[in-house]
């Protein structure tokens, strides 16, 4: 018995492939077929060229890209109400000196340009609170956004007042004897719109105080060494500092953003000498600094990117980029295993007969008498939301009807008389299924691999979107889910750049695979096949 | 073996089917870990409280116990005590809400089948009679089409325009988007059963919309063999009109095909309205069953009961399509051969 391919085969194989492949480019489904294929196959193998943002910032735990359901930046040339609606923007803000500094204060710019203000009171002469006031400013041209962000970082040394204290050898404890080298600062940041309304949207007492109201007078000095500030406007308790309700930061942020304009943030530091359980730090040993960075302010776009974005703030292009991998992976996979199992089940219950044959084809009966999307639910919630389980459940409920399509088969080739005479002149039973059976059963096996696979996207699709996919991969199922949880589709939203294109990349992948599978029946099925 | 001995080994078969599916259905909620009923549990509670809780829920007996009250459980379907269980979530006895669901979800799939079927069918005889014309391709073409269209696809589709874009530009909800009623339900059975027929409408649409053009492929296909049989022949030779040869020959020896593939579509039917529940916001048993087993701990009770009604269903109309196919076409008779 010899198994291995000899060149004669190898040139039969060469002769048939080179004939489909004919027949095939004569067939304009097919073709179709493959030129959507290929597209899709191009975007899967280059996704993270495509796709503009890296495949973390889309998992649904990871920041947003942009506000909640943007449209898609080329929308304003739709109409100029949309084209209004402001892009994703991060506006880098440098601080200018509003007035020259009082006497007390040296600024100077850090090497890595933060702003760096030398405070000594002894330069002033008075123990008297000295502030500086910075501005910085930016163009506001669009529609009120929902959500703003506000993000700088300072730092302020020495952090405290240092306490000088000495040892009292009969009481026995420290005793403190006066201070030195410090100052406290306080900070302060408004809002001012182009009609002149200052917001106050930030001071340092505001969040160590923990007590939200809006007429607290700034009557603490920080005691911070250093710290940063990443405000979003969609914090409820904003609204409730400058006078709305918890759950208006919407309103809030449209009210302030209402006119186009110069807007400009403004930011008070105020210093003075420290002070300590009653003891005023003399005013030579007043001293410290306060270094402030650039500021960063961000509008969250109402437009953002390519298909704009989802419920959650993530770009929608980049998911339905990196779900072709995964659907053409889920797809394929699925198909190529339940292929695979529908051929060993149904040659070995096809040639061996008898008790095999008999319980094979009772458990096919069984599998097929399975209400399968109920049982698939209860696997998956059993055994887990993985993509390697979904497909190894996927392809066991799949491979039944081509095992029963290829033991038909073989139980009329056993009868051909070729076979029978492979028989008599003396060839084995592998023999013969290798050389005379297997290459009849390749061209079924090959249209049901191709057809296979757009039941299992579809199927790989819905448990997606029945939130029962794998949580931590971007499936086309799952933009789905996630747009009905967030009210995609509710009149409230309207998202078509996240409903349609995940639905539609569905379709016409499993469209493609239906007519190449299509077009290679009519070739390898002789029953189809056209006169020419 | 006669007709007798066939049907007696079918429905033994079947039986065992069943058994298998609710053993394995059993065995799986036995198998998954942890305590189904521990996430009700506080840590403040005494253990005469925490007996309390296993025995509503029935997991502090043995195991094989357990069993066999599951089986005697699903066996009486739910009419008799235990009811299908206590559900987790709801603290109620399944069956209560069982029915009611049930039967809305059946009114769904009842009016979705009859009508995919009516439209299918006279599309498929229609498309027949006219072969190779530009209806014909586009019949079709449709039916690829829907072969690669998710079925929720087709339903946000609808939704979005039929209720969310209607009301974003007219203000009025043409469809409602939720529910089998309107809430308060009107007064009056008329105007109640008019108030049900407006809910399903869009889903119903859906469904029809997703299988008539499998009906109408299928139909084509049988009448397109059957048209090239001598007894056609012979009835066109007879001077038959068309309609005469399409409608009294041809149709009939379809039947038994038709009535077969009824019945062994309604159990894809079925568990495939648990997406369109979903979609649509009906609380038939498919939503139902998606809610039970999609939490961080399954409902079992529930589960366990629409598991058994989703196997029961599936494996009755498999069986009935068997029968059917037997009983309707007088080739296939069994028996007959020997």
């Amino acid at each position: 018995m010899k198994l291995g391919i000899s060149k004669h085969t190898r040139k039969i194989w060469a002769k048939r492939i080179k004939g489909f492949w004919l027949d095939f480019s004569h067939n304009t489904i097919g073709i179709v077929g493959l030129i959507i294929l290929i597209a899709f196959i191009f975007v899967a193998a280059f996704q993270s060229f495509v796709a503009t943002c890296p495949p973390e910032a889309v998992f649904y735990r990871s920041p947003r890209q942009a506000d909640e359901y943007a449209m898609p930046e080329w929308v304003g040339i739709l109409s100029p109400t949309l084209a209004d609606l402001p892009p994703q923007t991060v506006y880098m803000l440098n601080w200018t000196e509003q007035n020259s500094p009082p006497p007390g204060i040296n600024a100077t710019m850090g090497t890595t340009g933060q702003l760096i203000f030398r405070y000594n009171a002894s330069e002033g002469g008075s123990a008297e609170p000295v502030s500086v006031y910075l501005n910085t400013s930016f163009n506001y041209l669009y529609a009120p956004m929902r959500i703003f962000t506000v993000k700088f970082d300072w730092t302020g040394s020495p952090d405290q007042v240092t306490e000088i204290k000495v040892w009292n050898k009969y009481l026995r404890f420290w005793e403190v004897k006066g201070a030195t080298g410090s100052m406290n600062y306080m900070l302060k940041l408004n809002l001012i719109t182009p009609n002149g309304t200052s917001y106050p949207i930030w001071d340092q007492n505001w969040y160590t105080n923990s007590t939200f109201d809006p007429h607290t007078k700034p009557a603490f000095w920080s005691k911070k060494y250093n710290g940063y500030l990443e405000m979003h406007s969609n914090i409820g308790e904003l609204a409730v500092k400058l006078g709305y309700g918890v759950s208006q930061p919407v309103k809030m942020a449209q009210d302030i953003f209402s006119s186009k304009g110069l807007y400009t943030l403004q930011m008070e530091i105020t210093f003075k000498p420290g002070e300590l359980e009653g003891i005023t730090v003399p005013l030579e040993n007043a001293t410290g600094t306060v270094s402030l960075s650039n500021v960063k302010f961000t509008v969250w776009g109402l437009r953002y990117g390519i298909l704009g974005t989802d419920g959650l703030g993530h770009d929608c292009w980049s998911q339905l980029v990196y779900g072709s991998r995964i659907s053409l992976l889920i797809g394929i996979a699925a198909a190529v295993i339940s292929t695979f199992m529908g051929i060993l089940v149904g040659i070995t219950s096809g040639y061996l007969g008898g008790a095999v044959d008999e319980s094979l084809m009772r458990l096919v009966d069984i599998l097929l008498c399975l209400p399968m999307l109920p049982i698939l639910l209860v696997l998956i919630a059993i055994g887990g939301y993985s993509t390697f389980w979904v497909i190894v459940i996927i392809a066991v409920f799949g491979w039944q009807g081509l095992s029963r399509l290829i033991r038909s088969t073989v139980l009329s080739l056993r009868e051909m008389t070729y076979v029978e005479s492979a028989f008599s002149s003396g060839a084995s039973k592998t023999y013969v299924m290798f050389r005379h059976i297997l290459p009849n059963i390749i061209p079924i096996a090959t249209t049901n691999l191709v057809l296979q696979v757009p039941g299992a996207i579809i199927l790989e699709a819905t448990l997606s979107f029945l939130g029962m996919g794998d949580p931590t991969s971007p499936t086309w199922g799952k933009m789905l889910y996630f747009a009905r949880e967030t009210g995609g589709f509710q009149p409230t939203h309207m998202a078509w750049w996240d409903v349609f294109p995940p639905g539609l990349a569905i379709t016409f992948l499993c469209l493609s695979f239906v007519f190449i599978g299509h077009a290679v029946d009519e070739i390898v099925n002789p029953r189809l096949r056209r006169r020419r | 073996m006669g007709l007798k001995g066939y049907l007696i080994k079918r429905v033994a078969i079947a039986l065992f089917i069943l058994w298998v599916v609710i053993t394995l259905n059993f065995y799986i909620f036995i198998l998954s870990p942890g305590d189904p009923t521990h996430y009700l549990m506080s840590p403040g509670m005494t253990q005469e409280q925490e007996q309390l809780i296993r025995e509503m829920f029935g997991v502090d007996e043995p195991i094989p116990v357990q069993y066999v009250k599951y089986i005697k459980n699903l066996m009486s379907f739910g009419l008799i005590p235990p009811y299908f269980g206590v559900s987790h979530q709801t603290h109620e006895y399944v069956t209560d809400e069982l029915w009611w669901r049930l039967s809305f979800t059946l009114l769904l799939l009842g009016s979705a089948e009859i009508g995919a079927i009516i439209i299918g069918v006279s599309i498929g005889m229609l498309v027949a009679s006219r072969r190779g014309t530009k209806l014909d391709v586009s019949v079709m073409g449709v039916g690829l089409f829907t072969y690669a269209l998710p079925t929720f696809f087709i339903e946000i589709f609808a939704l979005y325009f039929f209720v969310s874009y209607i009301h974003q530009t007219a203000g009025v909800y043409i469809f409602p988007s939720t529910s089998w009623t309107s809430y308060p339900r009107p007064e009056g059975f008329l105007p109640q059963l008019a108030d049900i027929a407006w809910h399903l409408t869009l889903p119903v649409a859906c469904l029809i919309i997703i299988s008539f053009a499998y009906w109408a492929l299928y139909t084509r296909n049988m009448l397109l063999d059957v048209l090239t049989q001598d007894y056609i022949l012979t009835a066109r030779a007879k001077g038959l009109g068309e309609r005469a040869v399409l409608f009294k020959h041809a149709l009939k020896s379809i039947y038994p095909q038709i009535v077969t593939m009824i019945a062994l579509t309604v159990p894809g039917l079925v568990t495939g309205a648990m997406i369109t529940e979903t979609v649509f916001g009906l609380e038939g048993i498919g939503k139902w069953y998606i809610d039970s087993i999609s939490i961080a701990n399954p409902d079992y009770p529930v589960v366990e009961a629409i598991l058994f009604i989703y196997a029961t269903l599936t494996i009755l109309f498999n069986l009935l399509a068997d029968f059917l196919y037997g009983a309707l076409d007088p080739r296939i008779r069994v028996g007959a051969r020997k």
